[in-house]
Formats: structure tokens, sequence, C-alpha cells
């Protein structure tokens, strides 16, 4: 362990096993499990299946981000070891991943030159000379974050298979524990991938008709690694908001469990059943409950924190990235509604496909975000909610909310700005900011040309 | 890690250490002598002396050796664009002010800072010897990096004012070596301010890892006394208590020094930008070289004051992730209970965050606004040279 | 839903809370807002979901909406001409800021299709909160609510018929059959402020249980000062010295707290209190009734002297705990509804804040257009009259402050009830009392209820300063965007007659462009922290 990285070291699982045994009791599986989804509008898992062989592939729900996230290199092809744990990549596996992002970046070192060298030009054929640079600054952009993406994957490869490991021992316990497995529906992801292809692709079909005249071969390959970059980084951020959802799910379970506990629950078990007192049954596991949520409270935001500390960078570049080509995109669509008689719907199409692309995923990426922080800091809120007649399980209360006072967890894009649901408003109001500055600077240089025109006969 | 490879890299954070004493001692910015029997600070009123008259001396040779004025690209820069002349005076009127403030409060509560210090090093020598130091990267990191970036700076605007002017005189060299010497004293002024905090930030850190230790202890069914915690609860407390007077003494200082950082670099594009576009110079040397080394410098510079004290602010805030792993360990003493959740208690009523003059935490988040706003004043500054054209 | 079995017992002391709806249900079912049961109100004060109201809400839905579309159409017609004329950036905006009332009023009914089912499953939780402060001798008093409404029901009226009347006597051409159509052009308006006033009132009830949550504890603390003066007095004037100086030290000391919460003078306050206090055989009297009304409260805590009925719930912990107790879950029940309530209405609130917004905007942009004779969409013709564009703004105005105002007042008062609770803890002096007050304040610091829209921006006062900084700084824009394009027609027309003034013109308008970009550059950065 380096000091560099310095995290909280949960102290290992072994030595926490043996405080006490673990209880499978029977008859409290099924309405512990039943309770902890009964909310869900998604409908419930299904029944605890054991593993039926030891090839039960971890992470199944996001299987299909995963292999494409672990072909083009971001992601180490891990070995896995058993069906709770991971290992590290083989070294053949290891070789391909590296191949692949030494391909990359000799690919993006060929790019750049490319870009610089006049061979790129055709590609720039607006009308207007601040849209090309426009468009320049929204490439160069895009091959950086995505740089940057690959440099910053490579190196926190080992952090990624931590948090997977965790969030896999998590699972084991809760497993052992409850029998539940948390499994969910995440085609939300396939969906996202589906989409992203689809746009990437008629995007670059549009550019290809856009271009006059032959397209060199250099041109081909700068747009299709173009694609590819810009694909592949909007895969990573549906990847993250997939990991996020996990946490998100693991969270509302230790939440539903809690909630069980309530006031609220505990009226309506009075309702259901007066006669038979069943308020001791009820609290009767509390304690040790509590200890177990707690342990599991910990644990996930843990894991919240090392998901937040791989992909900072990454989503800092990301947001920057997609503010500007939505500012772009906005500006451009705005130039072509208003300029009379020039409406190609050429542009009109390549920016609502962008507008579509970036908007949904920073919809889904602060949805998710916004989620999961919400679900976190939901905790002691709801344990607010349990009334305990006992001193000592008022104590147990009391411990977890002194401890989260003011501990409100976040999110966070490298520290510059939490990311929630206030972020996508915040980025649009921004967006609005520059799109009407970007407006003075066009109807300054209009007016420019225009007393250019009025000077030339006067002189 | 690099950490491993032992004394080297202790020896260099010790130099710049060293450094940076013996250069705020010689510019008289550090008003003190050292009793190393008593391990205390005296402050000295004959360095007081000396470092008013050296700097007064100092301002005087640089405003009677001022060829700035005279430079022809600056020249051009002003004549093309009026407005960019009175930004410029207001900023030279600005930093002339800081210099004096700088100056002026450091010697004014050099009492103040006295104790501070004083504080500091018997928090240091009492409590936190035992423990080791070796492994707080990031002060090691940190101090190489501030001392870095001063020299950077005093080299950047040597080459700056070297490389600006066609012809060189001895009026010119004096007037540079001035002007370097008093950036060198605002530098180091600052970063005592910087060091003072990274300090902190270690004995900080200590803290948070002897908690951890506890914690790790507790969950292995060992015993810990709740004297230790309660130990670490006072000395977490004295070290806010610090912070917070350390940080109303540079209030103003800091605030200046930033607002005058944030402004150089976008007077620096702005500049950059009307000498490039407006003017349609060629590129030469100046222009690919001097310019941006000048810009990235500072700016490098400017997130080195930033990042210090988001290191700190964090590391404050962990040490309350780390209060909550007491809470899934059973049986715990009811002292130490009762302990830990003062120190839960404490930790949600103060927090290691740096406020100054009221009006601004300095963490990341702050960076990023003000990036932000000074990127967007740089716009406005570039429109209103567009319609001026 | 669980129901309590002693519930019918009290069911009718405590008055639900739908009663004081009905003259707004029948408006709004009319005009086609709620999809309820008519008859199931009518008859057990209840909403219900219902097939023919929605059949029925819909088809409204669609009315309005063809209705309005002609209107534009007929209307239009002047636009049309106008376009060539108008620079686009106005056309633009103009389509879009007539279509937004529009897109406000569907977002209204949408929602409350969609919620029908849970807005009444909201007000029997509201009803089962009553009946159980009512068990903790807290009554709270639905009374007036119907008068509130009716108020806000007059005040709408008011504002839609001035609006609609002035504009049409003063700039409709009343000679065609199709300005009949103009009143078309009030019911988004209508719809949406109805729909505002069952949010708006649901809301105000809920502070009003915050208050009387709150108002309870404060009682509480009351007796026991007065009973424990009572003791002191009994024994020794000179420790009365120094007891009656004990509460006043505490007063200043929570004194901050009140400035910052509820923006109240502590003086005033304390003023009320004494009122109250001051008088004995007045509170003794009101003590009494409420005794009265609830019958077996009497048993318990006998008094401890014969000859006056002095006494205090606070002396007795066990009791308190339970009294406190319930209140802090009833505390945290109102607290869920009031977020179950902001996620029904979450929608229609962010659409309403983003309508006042543009509207205000634009109605002041309109307002600038007219005074500089240039035309303007003619949906918003009322703005061509500062009268009926000063009625506009502050019925449009009224609504969204009215809103926000409220939903800050509401989170206010919940946070309140831990300030009154730990007066109970510091008057009461009570080991076990303090530990049980300490208990339950962490639990109230969990419960929170922040009204936001959709997350994306909470209603808070803070918000409304932004968002007025946001409406200056856009307006100065715009009219940037339109001294700029007037500039640019009239380049134009002095390039075409070789006029030397054209330098001259220029130059004085570019001092106004260089003093607008400064201004501009101010409210910017001054609104980029809280954006």
């Amino acid at each position: 362990m380096s000091p560099n990285t310095w995290v909280i070291e949960m102290p290992t699982q072994k030595t926490r096993l043996h405080p006490y045994p673990r209880r499978i009791s029977p008859y409290r599986t099924p309405s512990v499990n039943r309770n902890a989804f009964s909310h869900e509008a998604r409908p419930p898992p299904p029944p605890p299946p054991l593993p039926k062989t030891l090839e039960h592939p971890v992470f199944e729900d996001i299987r299909t981000i995963m292999s494409v996230l672990k072909a083009s290199g971001l992601m180490p092809i891990y070995e896995q070891l058993s069906s709770y744990k991971v290992g590290p990549p083989t070294k053949t596996n290891e070789f391909y991943s590296f191949f692949v992002r030494g391909v990359v970046h000799a690919l993006t070192i060929f790019n750049v030159y490319s870009l610089f060298t006049p061979s790129s030009a055709q590609l720039f054929y607006s009308y207007r000379e601040t849209d090309n640079v426009n468009q320049w600054i929204e490439l160069l952009l895009c091959i950086l974050t995505y740089t940057l993406t690959v440099f910053v994957c490579a190196r926190n490869t080992k952090n990624v298979l931590r948090v997977m490991n965790e969030i896999l021992q998590l699972d084991e316990e809760v497993r052992r524990r409850f029998g539940a497995n948390l499994s969910q529906n995440f085609s939300f992801s396939v969906k996202y991938l589906v989409g992203i292809t689809a746009c990437q692709t008629y995007i670059i079909v549009l550019k290809i008709y856009a271009v006059e005249g032959v397209i060199t071969p250099t041109s081909y390959v700068l747009l299709a690694f173009y694609a590819v970059q810009n694909g592949l980084t909007a895969t990573y951020i549906v990847f993250a908001s997939a990991l996020l959802r996990i946490v998100y799910i693991r969270f509302h379970f230790i939440n539903q469990l809690l909630n069980g506990y309530t006031y609220v629950q505990q009226q309506r078990r009075k309702g259901g059943n007066r006669r038979t007192t069943a308020a001791p049954s009820l609290m009767e596991h509390f304690p040790e409950d509590s200890l177990f949520i707690y342990r599991m409270h910990n644990k996930l935001l843990r894991i919240y924190k090392g998901i937040n500390d791989c992909c900072n960078l990454i989503l800092v570049s990301f947001l920057g990235y997609s503010f500007y080509t939505v500012t772009t995109n906005c500006y451009n669509l705005f130039v072509q509604i208003t300029a009379k008689g020039m409406v190609s719907s050429n542009i009109l199409q390549w920016c609502f496909a962008w507008l579509c692309m970036h908007v949904s995923l920073l919809a889904l990426l602060s949805r998710s975000c916004g989620l999961t922080t919400r679900e976190a800091n939901a905790t002691s809120q709801i344990l607010a909610r349990v009334y305990a007649k006992s001193k000592e399980y008022q104590n147990i209360i009391d411990k977890f909310l002194t401890k989260s006072i003011k501990q409100e967890v976040q999110f966070t894009a490298y520290g510059f700005f939490a990311i929630d649901n206030s972020t996508l408003f915040k980025i649009f109001s921004a967006v609005t900011t520059y799109l009407v500055i970007l407006i003075q600077f066009k109807q300054l240089e209009d007016s420019k040309v225009e007393d250019h025109v009025q000077e030339q006969p006067q002189t | 890690m690099f950490c491993r490879r032992g004394g080297f890299r202790q020896k260099l954070v010790h130099v710049t250490l060293r450094g940076a004493l013996y250069g705020s001692w010689i510019l008289g910015l550090f008003p003190f002598t050292y009793d190393s029997w008593t391990r205390k600070l005296h402050r000295s009123k004959w360095l007081i002396g000396y470092g008013i008259v050296l700097n007064v001396a100092i301002v005087t040779l640089i405003l009677a050796n001022d060829t700035e004025a005279e430079t022809p690209a600056r020249m051009e820069v002003f004549q093309r664009n009026p407005l960019a002349e009175q930004i410029n005076s207001v900023h030279d009127f600005h930093s002339l002010s800081m210099v004096v403030l700088m100056l002026l409060r450091c010697y004014w509560r050099s009492e103040d800072i006295g104790k501070i210090l004083n504080e500091l090093m018997d928090l240091q020598w009492c409590h936190f010897r035992q423990y080791s130091l070796d492994d707080c990267c990031k002060f090691d990191n940190f101090v190489l990096h501030k001392g870095l970036s001063v020299g950077l700076e005093v080299c950047s605007m040597l080459i700056l004012e070297l490389g600006m002017y066609p012809k060189y005189s001895l009026q010119l060299f004096l007037g540079v070596i001035g002007l370097c010497t008093i950036v060198l004293v605002v530098l180091l002024g600052a970063s005592h301010f910087h060091l003072a905090v990274v300090y902190i930030y270690r004995c900080v850190w200590i803290v948070n890892r002897e908690l951890l230790r506890f914690a790790n202890q507790l969950a292995e069914g060992e015993t810990v006394d709740p004297a230790g915690v309660d130990r670490l609860l006072g000395l977490y407390s004295r070290l806010l208590e610090l912070n917070h007077r350390l940080v109303e003494i540079y209030d103003y200082q800091m605030v200046m020094v930033m607002v005058s950082f944030l402004a150089a670099n976008v007077l620096g594009i702005y500049y950059y930008i009307i000498f490039s576009i407006s003017l349609h110079k060629d590129m030469d040397i100046i222009l690919l070289f001097i310019v941006p080394q000048a810009l990235f410098i500072n700016m490098y510079d400017f997130w080195l004051s930033i990042a210090v004290c988001d290191l700190a602010e964090r590391t404050g805030g962990k040490t309350s992730t780390i209060l909550k792993l007491f809470n899934d360990i059973e049986n715990l003493d009811v002292s130490l209970e009762r302990s830990i959740s003062d120190f839960a208690l404490f930790c949600s009523h103060q927090r290691l965050r740096f406020r100054h003059c009221g009006l601004f935490y300095v963490n990341y988040g702050m960076g990023f606004r003000m990036t932000i706003t000074s990127f967007l004043y740089l716009l406005f500054l570039i429109q209103f040279e567009f319609s001026n054209l | 839903m669980p129901q309590v079995q002693s519930e019918s017992s009290s069911e009718s002391a405590v008055q639900p809370l739908l009663q004081q709806f009905q003259l707004l249900f029948y408006i709004s079912k009319i005009a086609g807002i709620l999809p309820q049961d008519l008859e199931k109100f009518r008859t057990k004060n209840v909403l219900e979901k219902s097939r023919n109201g929605m059949v029925y809400m819909l088809a409204m839905l669609i009315v309005y909406v063809l209705l309005y579309n002609v209107l534009i159409y007929s209307f239009g017609e002047e636009d049309r001409t106008l376009k060539a004329s108008q620079s686009t950036l106005t056309f633009v905006i103009g389509l879009f800021l007539t279509y937004i009332g529009l897109i406000m009023m569907g977002t209204d009914q949408l929602t409350a299709l969609r919620n029908q089912g849970r807005i009444g499953e909201l007000y029997e939780r509201i009803r089962q909160v009553d009946e159980r402060l009512y068990k903790e001798k807290c009554v709270v008093d639905n009374s007036h609510i119907g008068g509130r409404i009716r108020f806000m029901l007059i005040m709408t009226f008011l504002f839609e018929l001035s609006i609609l009347l002035a504009t049409y006597i003063k700039l409709v051409d009343y000679s065609q059959w199709m300005s009949v159509l103009w009143i078309v052009s009030a019911i988004p308006t209508f719809i949406n402020t109805l729909d505002k006033i069952w949010f708006a009132v649901s809301l105000y009830a809920l502070k009003e249980r915050f208050e009387a949550i709150n108002q309870t504890l404060e009682e509480l603390v009351a007796t026991h000062e007065k009973f424990k003066r009572w003791l002191c007095g009994d024994q020794e004037t000179s420790s009365r010295a120094l007891d009656s100086s004990q509460p006043p030290e505490y007063d200043s000391n929570l004194e901050y707290l009140y400035k910052e919460l509820g923006g109240l003078d502590m003086g005033s306050l304390k003023g009320s209190g004494r009122n109250k206090v001051a008088p004995v055989s007045h509170s003794m009297n009101s003590f009494g009734e409420s005794i009265e009304a609830s019958d077996k409260a009497t048993h318990q805590a006998p008094p401890i002297s014969v000859n006056m009925a002095h006494e205090s719930e606070l002396s007795n912990a066990s009791k308190v705990e339970e009294k406190l107790n319930n209140l802090c879950q009833v505390h945290d029940e109102i607290c869920e509804i009031g977020k179950a309530m902001n996620e029904l209405w979450s929608y229609p609130i962010l659409s309403l804040m983003a309508y006042g917004f543009l509207i205000f905007t634009a109605q002041l942009y309109f307002l600038y257009c007219a005074t500089q004779f240039q035309s303007i969409p003619s949906l918003f013709r009322s703005a061509k009259n500062p009268f009926i564009t000063v009625i506009a703004l502050s019925y449009t105005s009224g609504k969204c402050v009215y809103l926000i105002y409220l939903s800050w007042k509401t989170s206010l008062a919940s946070k309140r009830t831990g300030i009154s609770l730990h007066k109970c803890g510091v008057v009461a002096d009570d080991n076990l009392l303090f530990e049980i007050v300490n208990h339950l304040s962490l639990k109230l610091l969990n419960h929170s209820v922040d009204f936001s829209a959709c997350g994306f921006f909470t209603l808070d006062m803070e918000t409304l300063y932004g968002v007025s900084g946001g409406i200056t700084s856009y307006l100065i824009i715009l009219i940037q965007f339109n001294l700029a394009a007037q500039q640019a027609k009239e380049a134009i027309q002095t390039f075409n007659s070789l006029n030397d003034t054209a330098s001259l013109v220029g130059a004085a308008t570019e001092m106004d462009n260089v003093s607008s970009t400064l201004y501009d550059l101010v409210t910017t950065t001054m609104l980029t922290p809280t954006g």
C-alpha cells in the first residue's frame, strides 16, 4: 500500500467475519426480500439463483458495455477467480489492452498531425471563418478527451478492479445474509450503446455527403477515428452511469432494509394484526441488522468514492467537451434559422444529431449521479424515522446520526462542482450565456463586414 | 513509488524549506530570531527595520529605473488600445499596493505570526514527533512544487523582462533586478502562508491516520484507550484554531495575491490576443515562447495555491468519514463511544476550511468558478477590443 | 391505507381539509383541471379517480388547444405581413413565447391527469395527521382556509378580467366578429392559476401544521415556566429574582437563530408570548378548555397543589417523551407529505417558473419595443399599454413569488421545530428529558423538506434573487441586440442617402454599446457564482 493513494482502509473482510455468526434465518428471508423491492416499479429480482456453475459471470447486467470497453482497451480484461472475485488480467490479455492503447495513441498522433496540415482542409468547408475554427477546436477537444480517457483508464486499472471486487464482496455478504440477489435490468446501457452508434454513423454519413469532391483516405481515417473516439467516450460515460446505478441499487437495498424498522412500518404492522403484539419481534433484529447496515453503508460510501476517483478527470473533460459541443451546435442552429434563405438541411440534421447525443448523455449522467447521491444521503433520513423505546436502540440510532450531521456525500467532478440534477440546469444556463456572447460576436463581425462594404464606395 | 526511494527526496524537501527560510531572512520578510535553547522564535525590531529599509530601497530602485513604458511592443499595444493602458496602470498600482500591504501586514502582525509559529512548532515537537513523518508524500510533493514554482516565476519574470527589450542598458538591468526581487518578496510572503497550511495539513493527516489505526484495532477485537481519542480531539481542535488564526492574519494578502494572479493571467492573454491578432504580428520568439511560458507558470502557481487549501480541506473532511467507521463496531466501551461522538459533533460544527475575508472558501470549486469568471472577463475584454477595431 | 381503530370516534372532531376546497373543486372541475369524481366529492369529501372526468378533461384540453391555435392563426395575419420588416430574432422569440402558455397549460392538465389517484391519498394523509395532532391536544383550525381560497379566486378573476377587458377594449379591433376569440388568450393563465391555487393552499395548510406543532411545544414551555415560577413563589422571593433572570438569557442566545430562520423579530415574538402568558387567568382558561375537549387527558398528572390548576407536562418525563415522540413523528409525516406534494407538482412548477421568467422578460422587452414604435407580436399587444403591462406583470410575478415565498416559509417553519424542542429541554432542566430532546433533535435534523423544481433549483429567496438578476441581464442583452439591429437598419438607410452624419451616429451608438457591454459584464459576473 503506498501512502500516496491514501484512502480509508476498511478493516479486511477476514477480520470482520468472526464477531458474530451469520444469521440465515429462513422465516425472515422472503419477507425482507419482498420488502426491499416492493416499492420499486421494476419487476422483482429473480429468486436467488445459487451459482449454477463457477462460470457464472460477474456483472452479467452490464455485460455488453463491458465487452465493448474491454475490446477497446479501456477496461482490463479481468480473470474471474470465483463468482465473487475477479483477478488481474493474464499477460496476453494485458498485452492486448496495451497494444490497443498503443494503436489509439498512434492514431491520435497521426490525426493531430493531419489536422495541422492542409490535407484535412477539405473537411472544413463551411462558409464562415469562425465556424471552421469552432469545428477544429471541437475535434481537438474530442481527441483530448479520448486520449485522457485512455490514459486515466490505463492508470486506474488496479483501482477499477478493486472497486469491482469490493462490489462483489458486498454482494456476497448480502447474499449470505439475506439470500437476496441484487441485480437489475440494465437495458438502458444497451439502448444507449445502440443510440450512440446510430448517432455517430449518421453524423459521419452526413459529413461525407457534405464534403465536396473526392475524399482522400486521410480524411476517411480522420473521420472514422473521430467517430470511434466520440463513441467510446460516450460509452465510457454510459459505463460510469451504469456503475453508479449498481451502487444505487445497493444503497437502495439497505435503505429499504432500514425502512422496515421505521415507525410507519410499525404502525402498519400494528394495524394489521393488533391482537398479536408484533412490536417486539419487529425490533428484535434491529441491533445486528443496524450493524450490518452501517457496515454496508461505509463500504458503499467507499465504493462510491472509488468510482468517483476513477472517473474524476474523465468526467471533467467530458463535461467540458460536451458543454462546448452543445454550445456550438446551438449557435449553429441559431445561425441557420436566422440566416435568411440559406437554411441547409444537412447542417440542421448534423446539429440535431449532436445535440440529441450529448443532451441525452448529460441527462443520463446527471440523473444517475443525482439518484445515487440522494439514496446515499437518504440513509440517515430513514434512520431518523426509527423510533425505539429502549435506551440501547436509541443509542444505536444516535451513533449513526451524530456522525452524519452535515456530512453529505457528493459526486464531484474533480472537486470543481457536484454532479447531480442541478448540474444539467447549470450547464444549460451557462450554454445560454455563452450563446448570447457568441451571437454578439457574430453581430459585431457582421457589422464590421457592413462597415467595410460602406467604406469602400465612399473612399 | 518514489517515496520509498529514501533520503534524496527528504533532503530535497529539507533544502527547499531551508532555502525559503534563509531567503525570507535575507529579504527581510521574516523578522524573527530563533532561540534554539527554548525552541522559540522571537520578534526582532532590528530585522523589521532592516526589512523596511531594504524594501523601500528596492521600490525606489524600481521607480527610478522604470524603463518599462518605453518598450516598443508595449507602446504599440497601448496606442492601439487605450483601454489596455488604463487597465495596465490599474494593475501596476494594484501590484504596488499589494507589496506594501503584504510587508506592512507582515510586520504589523508579526507578534501574532510569531505566536502561531511557536505554537505550531510546539505541537510538532510535543505531540507529532513520535509519529513517522516520512510517509506524507503529498507534503513533500507540495513543498517541492512550491519551491519549483517560486523559482520558475522568478526565472520567467527575468526572461519576460529581458526578452522583450531590444537593447540592454545598466538602467534596465537595475530595474529588472529590483523587479525580480520584489516579485520574490511577494512570492515568498505568500508561500509562508501555504507552507503553514501544508504543515497543518500534515498534522491533520497524522490525526486521521491515528484514528484509522484505532478503528482497525477495534475491528480486530483489541481495546482502545478513550483517552487517546480525546487527545486526538484536543490536537485537532488546536490545529483548527491555529488554522483559523492563520487565515485571519493572511486574509488580505492572499486575496490580493489571488486577484493579482488572476488579473495577470487575463491581461496577459488579452495583450497576447491584441498583439497577435489585431496587430497582425508574425509569430516570433516573443509570441511563441516568452509570453506563453509566463502565462503557464503563472497559472501553475495560482493552481498550487488553491490545491494546497483544497488538499487540507479534503483531509479535514476525511476525518468524519473515518469516524463513521466506528459505527459498526459492537460492544463499544461507553466512554470511548462518548469520546468518538464528541469528535463527530466537533467535526460537524467546525471544519478545516479556508475562508478569506468572509468572502469565499478556497477550494477547487472556487478555483473553477474563478477560472470561469476570468474567462468571461477575457471574453468581454476581447469583445470590447473587437468593437474598437 | 391503514385504518386506526380509534379514528372513528375522533373523526367528527377533525374536519377534513378538503371540505374547505369545495368551491375551488367545482370551478376547477368545470374548467377541466381535475379529473376526479364530482359525486364522490360532494357526498364524501374525497378525491377519487373517475373515467368520465378523464374523458371530459381530455376533451377540454383538446378544445383549448384548438381554440388557441385558431386564435394564433386569426391574429397572426398581421404578424406574417410584419415578418419581413421585423428582425428574425424577434420573430423567433415571439413564436416560442406564443406557445409557452399553451405548453404550461398542457403540463398542468396532463400532470393532474397522471396524479389523479395520488392527490386524494395526499389529503387523506393530511387528515390522518390532523387526527394525530388532535390526539396530542393540538388543534389545527381549517376554517379560514376556505376564506383564503375565496380571496385567491377573487384576485384571479379580478386580474384576468382586468387584463382581458382592458386589452380588448383598448387594443383589439372589435369591429370584427373574430375578435371575440381574444377571450381564449386568457384561458391558459387562468387554468394555470387555478392549478397553482390548489398547490399553494395545500402548502399553506402544511405550514399551518408545522406552526401548530411549534406552538404546542412553545405552550409546553410557557406552562412549565409558569409552573416553575409558581413553585418558586411558594418558596422565597430571593430565588424568584434569580429565576426570572434566567429566561431572557437563553432568549438572547436563541435570538440569532430566530433572526436567521424566520426573519422574525425576537421582540415581537416575545411580546406575543408574553401576551399569552402574562394574564394568568386567561391562559389557564384556554388550557382548561382544551382539557375539556379531550376527555381522557385529565386522568394523568394530578395537579401538585390543590388550590391551583398549575401543572406542567414537562415535569413528567415519561409522559412527555411519548408526546414529543409523537410530535416528531407527525413532523416527519408532514415533511413526507410536503415532499410528496412537491413531487406531484414538480413539472407544473418548473413550467410555471420557466413561463414566469420568459414572459416577464418578454413583456418588458416588448414594452421597450413598443415605446420605440417597433412592431411586436400580436399576442403580446398588451405590452403596448404600460398600465396593462404593469397589471399583467404583477399577476405573473405574484403567482411565482407567492409560491416561492410560501415554500421558503414552510421549510423555515419545519426547521424551527428544532428550536422549540430545545427550548423544552432547556426549560425542563431534567437529565432524562434532556437526553430525549437530544435524541429527537438529531432526528429532526434529518427531516428535510426542501421544495425544488425537479431538483433543478430549490424554491427559496436565493433563487428569486438569482432569477431577478437573470431577468435584468437578459433584458439588457435583448435591448442591446435590438439596438444593434436598429443600428444596422439605420446604417443601411444612411448609406442609401450617403449622409455624412453616418459616422456621427456610429460614434454615438458605439458609446452606448460600450456602456451596455460593461453593464453586461457586471451582471453576468454577478450571476456566475450562483448559476
